[in-house]
């Protein structure tokens, strides 16, 4: 069966590697495949966008108005991939990323869908970084024309390079492309479009001196806070941004207020005050 | 909502998060900027004009009023708009590649024209946005998409030096300095400067402000900390080459 | 009312004066450079008036944009190789809907080419750049002309905020003859104004942003249909054409700017010879008076293109009549003028042919 998929997400959450795997997958498994990436002129983030077609039949056109998969990374995208949505599409996306209120604004277009919270599965099991691949793993249980070991041999292969860096992300992908598709084996269809709460981050911390707010609808974990802080007072927490990277956190026992990591700080993400 | 010191006033809200990538040098010089035209209360009579390349970014980056160029014309715009209108503070602001390889030839024109303009530009010693080609300021040996061995400078030349060489050009009253967007003071104060020496109608300024690319780089934080601070200010010496004597 | 002895590019420079133009930005090139001299004299006698000359015709371009950005009429002028250059700040002000004018004086080409003379620029000047051809083009033949249309350029383009051309050519530009020159107050022209697009007086509603760049492909695609739909909005404000003679003729002679007015005489002297022969000419080559060509040319029995181009304007001509069913030749001579008798000549041959 010939399938359209359209994947979007925010630039830099893997969007287009994990088109890149499915496409090498499909070749791999003896189908015709096309792939277009679409993004704007952002580096890093942007809406990023994927068109990929597998049939057994050639495919002279790259772009289609509706898909039979439609899968989306981020809130942002949820506007974006809303006009490929038809009755028949299944639309698979992240119920741990994305916010409720977003995915319910689509709630008249979307029949089928697959709710994967990938990137708490990712956090909780494996690493941040592979919540893609635990997507592509869900994607990889509708697309039956391409075997599972393409897939697996296609992660490896595309990951090669970094995997010869981190020998742990071999295990790493491995598990996240079994876990994908194992979520999508025992999901059990509901009505209720579930999705990410509203942040309840902690802003602003404080001891008798400073305090010290962090923003995340700003801050994008580049780390430099980190580094210039004479006393180390600052780490990298658990909780993300808005791009779903570690946020830092600062460890009001150790900051003296200097204010430095403020001021490196590209994005305005870090305020210090004196009290 | 604690409030945020660390937001220049004249950044646009409604366009943040800017669209530059984690840890961009770029969009830390910007913050440094927006300071500086907060302290030097000049949003509402300032002009700011960007070039593509990253630069291009900010097209909506600040509340003040904007145009977005084609690429290396943004100094002839803001030239043209400083004759129209002197009252106006206009701002070049550039990458290397519109600078000093698709645009030099304005730079140069503007400097000896002495046209009262502030033009700065970025030095992030590759082409970002296309994603990190050789650029006139890659150094001797750095590697890019198109120069996978590393800059041959027997084969295409070492790196230019813009603020050096405009300096020659320039006439009297220039302001022409280089700096490095992660050390905040020096950075805001040749800003400052570069700004100053507009509104006293003195003549043509000129920052280049020495940048991070991470991700054109593959560097972390701490890598490009050192790649710039460290190997790129060897080559590219800090300071003012040209200082007209009440800005000193 | 005045009458002064003036080339095509004094012309051009009095007729930017009397619809008020403020600013010039330019770079030398013949046959248009007369055009930055006189402009330049003017602004040194004249302290409301800019002049910049600049490094190349991109720097002219873009400073030109500067210039109306802050709200001034400003102008430039170009030819062969430098309107190659300059397409690059003019897509920009295509794309963004800025009020230029630029004057240009067709060289031969293509490449350096001659210095002197040709009607090539047409292409370049009406679709030049990456981009729709959304300008208004008005292709004029003698120095007269290049006075009533640089007025006119100034008025359309502020009115409707497209980038406007006054097409000349190298003869019209050197040709030193009487020219009526008059106040746009004596014949009761309005003078459209201009304002800042930055800096304006109203900023109540924020900073104003304006960029060339896109996203995705549907944000561009909305604006071109947007710019698209104004543009043929006002077309019919705005297109200009001669009919000269047409009525009763079995032949319609099609040419514009120069050549028109070297075929106008040719039908003068056609008609002291009694033969059917008539002129259409589009004034505005863009947009293109099609409706009104594809009527006069009904149930004629030939139509004679004559151009100083290879094709380029016969295939604009054939484009705005598809699917007449009216034999079409043409005469076509690259970089070269065409003289009254010459035209005659040859329509005689058509003539011949045609009747046998």
């Amino acid at each position: 069966m010939p399938a359209k998929i359209i994947i979007a997400g925010e630039g830099g959450q893997g969007v287009q590697t994990i088109a890149k795997i499915l496409t090498k997958a499909a070749k791999k498994s003896g189908k015709n495949v096309s792939y277009l990436p679409s993004f704007g002129v952002e580096q890093r983030g942007g809406v990023s966008l994927a068109y990929i077609q597998v049939s057994s039949r050639p495919i002279p056109y790259p772009r289609f108005s509706k898909a039979d998969f439609v899968v989306t990374l981020s809130s942002r995208s949820c506007e974006t991939i809303k006009n490929f949505i038809s009755d028949n599409s299944l639309v698979i996306y992240d119920s741990a990323e994305i916010y409720e209120k977003d995915i319910n604004e689509l709630k008249a277009e979307i029949k089928r869908f697959v709710a994967v919270p990938a990137k708490n599965i990712a956090s909780e099991k494996l690493s941040t970084k592979v919540a893609n691949i635990i997507i592509l793993g869900v994607l990889s249980a509708q697309l039956k024309d391409i075997s599972f070991q393409d897939f697996q041999d296609t992660v490896l292969m595309e990951l090669a390079a970094k995997i010869k860096i981190k020998p742990e992300l071999k295990e790493l992908n491995n598990s996240a492309l079994q876990m994908g598709a194992e979520f999508a084996q025992n999901y059990e269809s509901s009505d209720h479009l579930t999705g990410k709460s509203p942040d309840e981050t902690v802003r602003s911390f404080e001891n008798d001196k400073v305090k010290w707010t962090r923003f995340p609808e700003y801050c994008k974990g580049c780390s430099l806070c980190i580094l210039s802080c004479p006393v180390k007072a600052i780490t990298f927490a658990k909780d993300l941004n808005f791009l779903g990277t570690p946020m830092p956190i600062v460890d009001m026992e150790k900051c003296i207020g200097c204010g430095k990591c403020m001021q490196i700080c590209p994005d305005g993400a870090i305020n210090v005050e004196k009290k | 909502m604690a409030e945020n010191n660390n937001f220049p006033k004249s950044w646009k809200k409604s366009s943040k998060p800017h669209k530059f990538c984690p840890g961009c040098g770029q969009s830390l010089a910007l913050k440094n900027l927006g300071f500086v035209i907060d302290e030097l209360q000049i949003a509402d009579k300032t002009v700011y004009a960007c070039d593509i390349g990253c630069s291009l970014l900010t097209w909506d980056m600040f509340e003040i009023d904007t145009i977005q160029t084609h690429h290396g014309r943004v100094v002839p715009t803001m030239v043209g708009f400083k004759l129209a209108k002197p009252s106006a503070i206009t701002i070049a602001f550039m990458g290397d590649g519109g600078g000093y390889a698709i645009g030099a030839q304005h730079l140069i024109n503007a400097a000896m024209r002495d046209d009262p303009i502030t033009a700065i530009l970025i030095n992030n010693a590759n082409y970002a946005m296309t994603g990190g080609q050789m650029a006139p300021t890659t150094l001797v040996g750095q590697k890019a998409t198109t120069a996978p061995n590393g800059r041959d400078w027997q084969k295409v030349g070492k790196p230019i030096h813009g603020p050096e060489m405009l300096a020659e050009i320039a006439q009297e009253g220039s302001y022409i300095a280089r700096t490095i967007s992660t050390d905040i003071a020096d950075c805001k104060t040749k800003i400052r400067k570069a700004l100053q020496n507009q509104i006293d109608g003195r003549g043509f300024s000129f920052i280049e402000i020495i940048s991070m690319c991470p991700v054109n780089w593959h560097t972390d934080a701490l890598q490009s900390l050192d790649f710039s601070e460290k190997e790129m200010t060897k080559v590219y010496p800090l300071g003012e080459f040209k200082c007209p004597q009440k800005l000193a | 009312m005045n009458k002064e002895l003036l080339t095509g590019n004094q012309a051009i420079v009095k007729g930017a004066l009397a619809s008020g133009a403020q600013m010039m930005t330019g770079y030398p090139i013949t046959p248009t450079t007369e055009i930055l001299e006189n402009w330049a004299e003017e602004a040194a006698k004249n302290s409301n008036l800019n002049f910049l000359q600049t490094e190349d015709e991109m720097s002219a371009g873009f400073s030109m944009i500067g210039g109306v950005l802050a709200g001034l009429k400003t102008f430039s002028a170009t030819a062969g190789p430098g309107n190659v250059l300059m397409q690059d700040a003019l897509v920009m002000a295509e794309s963004m809907r800025l009020p230029t004018v630029v004057f240009i004086n067709q060289r031969g080409g293509p490449s350096t080419g001659t210095v002197i003379y040709s009607q090539q620029e047409l292409n370049l000047t009406c679709f030049g750049g990456n981009g729709e051809g959304l300008r208004i083009v008005y292709s004029v033949g003698n120095p007269q002309e290049m006075y009533d249309y640089a007025i006119k350029a100034f008025n359309t383009a502020w009115r409707y905020r497209f980038p406007a051309f006054v097409l000349g050519d190298g003869y019209s530009a050197k040709t030193l003859t009487e020219v009526e020159t008059y106040s746009l107050e004596e014949r009761k022209i309005e003078r459209v104004s201009s304002a800042p697009y930055l800096l304006g007086e109203d900023n109540s509603s924020g900073s104003v942003n304006l960029r060339n760049t896109y996203n995705l492909e549907t944000e561009l695609n909305t604006l071109l249909m947007k710019h698209k739909m104004a543009f043929d909005g006002f077309t019919s404000e705005i297109v200009e054409f001669d009919d000269y003679q047409t009525l009763g003729a079995e032949i319609v002679i099609v040419a514009h700017g120069n050549i028109a007015i070297s075929a106008k005489c040719a039908i003068d002297i056609l008609k002291s010879e009694d033969e059917k022969v008539g002129l259409f000419r589009p004034i505005t080559l863009n947009p293109f008076p099609s409706e009104t060509l594809r009527s006069v040319v009904q149930k004629k029995k030939l139509i004679v293109v004559i151009e100083s181009s290879l094709g380029q304007f016969e295939r604009m001509v054939k484009e705005n009549l598809y699917g007449e069913n009216i034999p079409m030749v043409a005469i076509k001579k690259p970089a070269l003028g065409i003289n009254p008798d010459e035209i005659v000549e040859r329509v005689k041959d058509f003539l011949k042919e045609m009747n046998g």
